[in-house]
């Protein structure tokens, strides 16, 4: 038991304050009338905590391994692909650019509106007799 | 406090936060008994202090990425006991409900003791209720649950001058509001 003595001017300095108090104080931790009241305390507390730790550890799992994928794959494609298109945004269309065209393309072009009335229309009659010919013979 | 060789508490907090149970057990080992202090000084009874105390941790748990500086885990969780004690009375102010006396947390009475404990508690409780909250949250953090006066300061984030100042009032006005034979009587009983 801590004693409260006097002292000081007034016979009651801070320092006996202090074990006056803790004194007083000492009432009110419940352990003092029910044994064991901390450990039941912390055992509540981590019973009900316990369905939100497991959540967290499933969430840590499953969003860390995203992530993680994440970082060496898509990220790097996607900043590669950002580049391209900055790259092209930045050059812009140019009036300049040479046509291209595959040789299918460039060999049925600017044939299509003619090849069928030249060949039934009957406006170049000695071709089709030409072809008419030449498919009997075959 | 934190001795050489324990986790800090930004390490615990961290780990929690990945849902490790051990380190959240740690953090409540190490701060349920401030997080009770806390709570009694603004309820003023010991079942209200215990609900809100045990709240807060698991909306600290909850939370847990709200507490941006880690190192300062503590005074963030007494912060959130401070609300959800306030709160707790509202509500029940609201519901107009008698106030629990201060003697409820005795739960093993024996009869002469518990009869002197009983009165004591309810003269204690009385003149607690006298002091400002952070003179109340401050003595009970410094004599029930023995925090440093630097403790209190970085953790309640106010000057440590300013500490020792509501400590003095603090235990002035108890010892003028309660009779010091009372409590040497209550004291050498327990011994």
């Amino acid at each position: 038991m801590t004693m409260v003595t006097t002292g000081g001017p007034d016979g009651r300095g801070d320092h006996d304050d202090g074990a006056f108090s803790r004194t007083l104080m000492a009432e009110l931790d419940p352990e003092i009338s029910d044994s064991g009241y901390w450990d039941r305390f912390r055992f509540r507390i981590m019973s009900r905590a316990a369905e939100e730790l497991a959540r967290r550890r499933a969430a840590g799992v499953t969003i860390g391994d995203v992530l993680e994928k994440w970082s060496r794959t898509l990220v790097p494609l996607a900043a590669a692909a950002a580049a391209v298109a900055l790259i092209l945004i930045w050059r812009g269309p140019s009036i300049d650019a040479p046509l291209t065209m595959g040789i299918e393309e460039a060999l049925t072009w600017d044939l299509e509106d003619e090849v069928l009335p030249t060949l039934f229309g009957g406006e170049a009659p000695g071709e089709a007799s030409a072809f008419i010919f030449a498919s009997e013979a075959f | 406090m934190v001795a050489m060789g324990r986790p800090d508490d930004s390490e615990l907090v961290r780990r929690a936060r990945g849902g490790d149970g051990d380190a959240f057990g740690v953090l409540v080992n190490r701060y349920m008994r401030a997080a009770y202090a806390v709570a009694l000084s603004v309820t003023g009874a010991h079942e209200d202090a215990e609900d809100a105390a045990q709240e807060s941790f698991l909306v600290a748990l909850q939370k847990l990425e709200e507490c941006r500086n880690p190192e300062r885990f503590a005074g963030w969780l007494l912060t959130i006991v401070r609300n959800r004690s306030r709160n707790l009375v509202r509500r029940e102010s609201l519901r107009d409900m008698d106030q629990v006396p201060a003697s409820a947390h005795s739960r093993t009475p024996t009869p002469e003791r518990e009869t002197e404990r009983s009165e004591l508690r309810g003269r204690l409780g009385a003149a607690l209720d006298a002091l400002s909250q952070v003179q109340r949250e401050i003595v009970l953090l410094h004599d029930l649950e023995g925090w440093k006066h630097r403790e209190i300061a970085e953790r309640l984030e106010i000057p440590a001058g300013t500490v020792r100042s509501h400590l003095h009032f603090a235990r002035k006005a108890l010892r003028e509001a309660l009779d010091e034979s009372l409590v040497r009587e209550v004291g050498e009983e327990r011994v």
